[in-house]
């Protein structure tokens, strides 16, 4: 595809041109995407170096194996973020020390008193996405941002926030629908 | 923990957590399972995914350079599928082969065309069992893989790809080729080309294969054979360009991920027009 066909192709044409070996589809994916798949490593990881790997990888991933991408599990974008969020945690958790110590510190901000506006005001966060999350239950909002955001379990999460960790889970799951319901994908800036 | 201890609302009550990538790898390999087989979850966790990217944010511009490693390293993590027009008897020569191996009885190349689907078909069963440098005698010539996607840019940008193969089956004027084992048997795939030359394949189901492996679609045009797409371990419904060629045989072959150029594998299913 030419240069101007891709700019305006959908992300599910991109992946398509993928499959059959087109570079410049991937570059386009890349253009598009790869800005909030490296923030979001970043974030996750505190190293920058460490966040181009991960970068390097999910798109990588996405060229080698782009039947993984099934768009009735949802966009490319949210594919990405994923593959990012995962390989991003698991280089977290196999770094036992480096893990260790983030828990107690975050054990200590939790005892101190979690600041939600602290924590996600260094994201780029859109602003209709930070004023969702601030309609959370501060207790929804505390267990979503500590597992996404700060790579912990659930169960690790409850012990921070010494909670048992059926309600953390619940939680989760229930701050997520709620933020789903605050954010109509129709008008939402936030989203491709 | 094993599968006994989740019941299905407890397995539910954990997408959340799972989306965030928050559940330990007992719990992500029962939601795993759960999710091939329960559509309802799958659209929760589609949505909590959604959430998710949301929170993650539009981020900034990722690092100068990066994309320039990728790009270097695409060569190194799959074959070259940049295909270009090989001519067969400057293949012959590179390769230094004499076509004693090819089935027609003088060694020349044979139009796979004239053949009935079940002398091609051991054509291409006895063609893709022997060596590759001998498959290029045969005649598998590597054509242009041009990037022919506009058109059916205009038809899946609008249109969900299930849908528009679902209408391409659909349409009477369309070509359908059943794909088979070369031995017979079930229909495992169906390829639908319209008139415009969209092709869709279509599995009826094609069984899913190993980690590490995918199937690839070729069309054979004459004594041309010419990779249509890597599909993927399962799938199910995919989209490619015929370029306006007209296939008279299709086939699919197990390869490892990201296809080849040339293969040396039997095909597990294939079909003519």
């Amino acid at each position: 595809m030419d240069s101007e066909t891709l700019s305006s192709a959908s992300d599910a044409v991109l992946v398509i041109a993928i499959s059959r070996f087109d570079e410049h589809a991937l570059a386009e994916a890349y253009r598009r995407h790869a800005g909030a798949v490296f923030a979001l490593s970043r974030r996750l990881l505190n190293d920058p170096t460490s966040a181009e790997e991960v970068v390097q990888e999910v798109f990588l991933r996405l060229w080698n194996s782009p039947d993984k991408f099934d768009p009735e599990r949802g966009a490319l974008r949210s594919y990405l973020l994923a593959q990012s969020h995962g390989r991003s945690v698991d280089l977290l958790r196999s770094e036992g020390a480096r893990r260790r110590r983030e828990e107690r510190d975050a054990h200590r901000t939790a005892e101190a008193g979690y600041d939600l506006e602290h924590e996600v005001l260094d994201m780029a966060v859109a602003e209709r996405v930070k004023l969702a999350m601030a309609k959370l239950h501060d207790n929804e909002r505390r267990a979503i941002e500590l597992a996404y955001l700060g790579g912990h379990t659930y169960r690790e999460v409850a012990v921070m926030l010494d909670e048992p960790e059926g309600t953390v889970k619940s939680r989760i799951r229930a701050g997520l629908k709620k933020m789903r319901g605050l954010l109509d994908p129709a008008d939402a800036e936030v989203t491709r | 923990m094993n599968d006994a201890e989740l019941s299905v609302s407890e397995i539910e009550e954990l997408l959340g957590a799972y989306a965030l990538d928050a559940v330990d790898d007992d719990e992500r390999r029962l939601v795993d399972a759960h999710l091939l087989e329960c559509p309802r979850c799958r659209a929760e966790l589609a949505g909590h995914l959604e959430v998710a990217s949301w929170m993650a944010g539009g981020g900034s511009r990722a690092p100068e350079g990066l994309w320039d490693r990728i790009a270097d390293s695409l060569d190194d993590h799959v074959p070259a599928l940049r295909l270009t027009e090989v001519d067969l008897d400057a293949a012959r020569r590179a390769r230094g082969s004499a076509p004693a191996a090819a089935p027609a009885d003088d060694g020349r190349v044979v139009s796979m065309a004239s053949r009935s689907r079940r002398r091609l078909t051991q054509t291409l069963v006895a063609a893709v069992g022997v060596a590759a440098a001998v498959i290029l005698v045969l005649g598998i010539v590597v054509a242009r893989q041009e990037n022919r996607l506009d058109d059916m840019t205009r038809e899946v940008a609008t249109v969900d790809l299930q849908r528009a193969a679902g209408q391409a089956y659909a349409d009477p004027s369309a070509t359908k080729v059943a794909l088979a084992a070369p031995e017979g048997g079930d229909t495992k795939a169906t390829v639908v080309v319209l008139p415009d030359g969209t092709g869709f394949v279509l599995g009826d189901p094609l069984p899913e294969l190993p980690d590490g492996r995918t199937y690839q679609l070729w069309g054979i045009e004459g004594e041309r054979v010419i990779s249509l797409g890597v599909l993927g371990s399962a799938p199910t419904v995919a989209a490619f360009p015929t370029g306006g060629v007209g296939f008279t045989t299709y086939a699919l072959t197990e390869e490892d991920p990201g296809g080849v150029p040339q293969s040396s594998n039997p095909p597990s299913a294939v079909g003519t027009v």
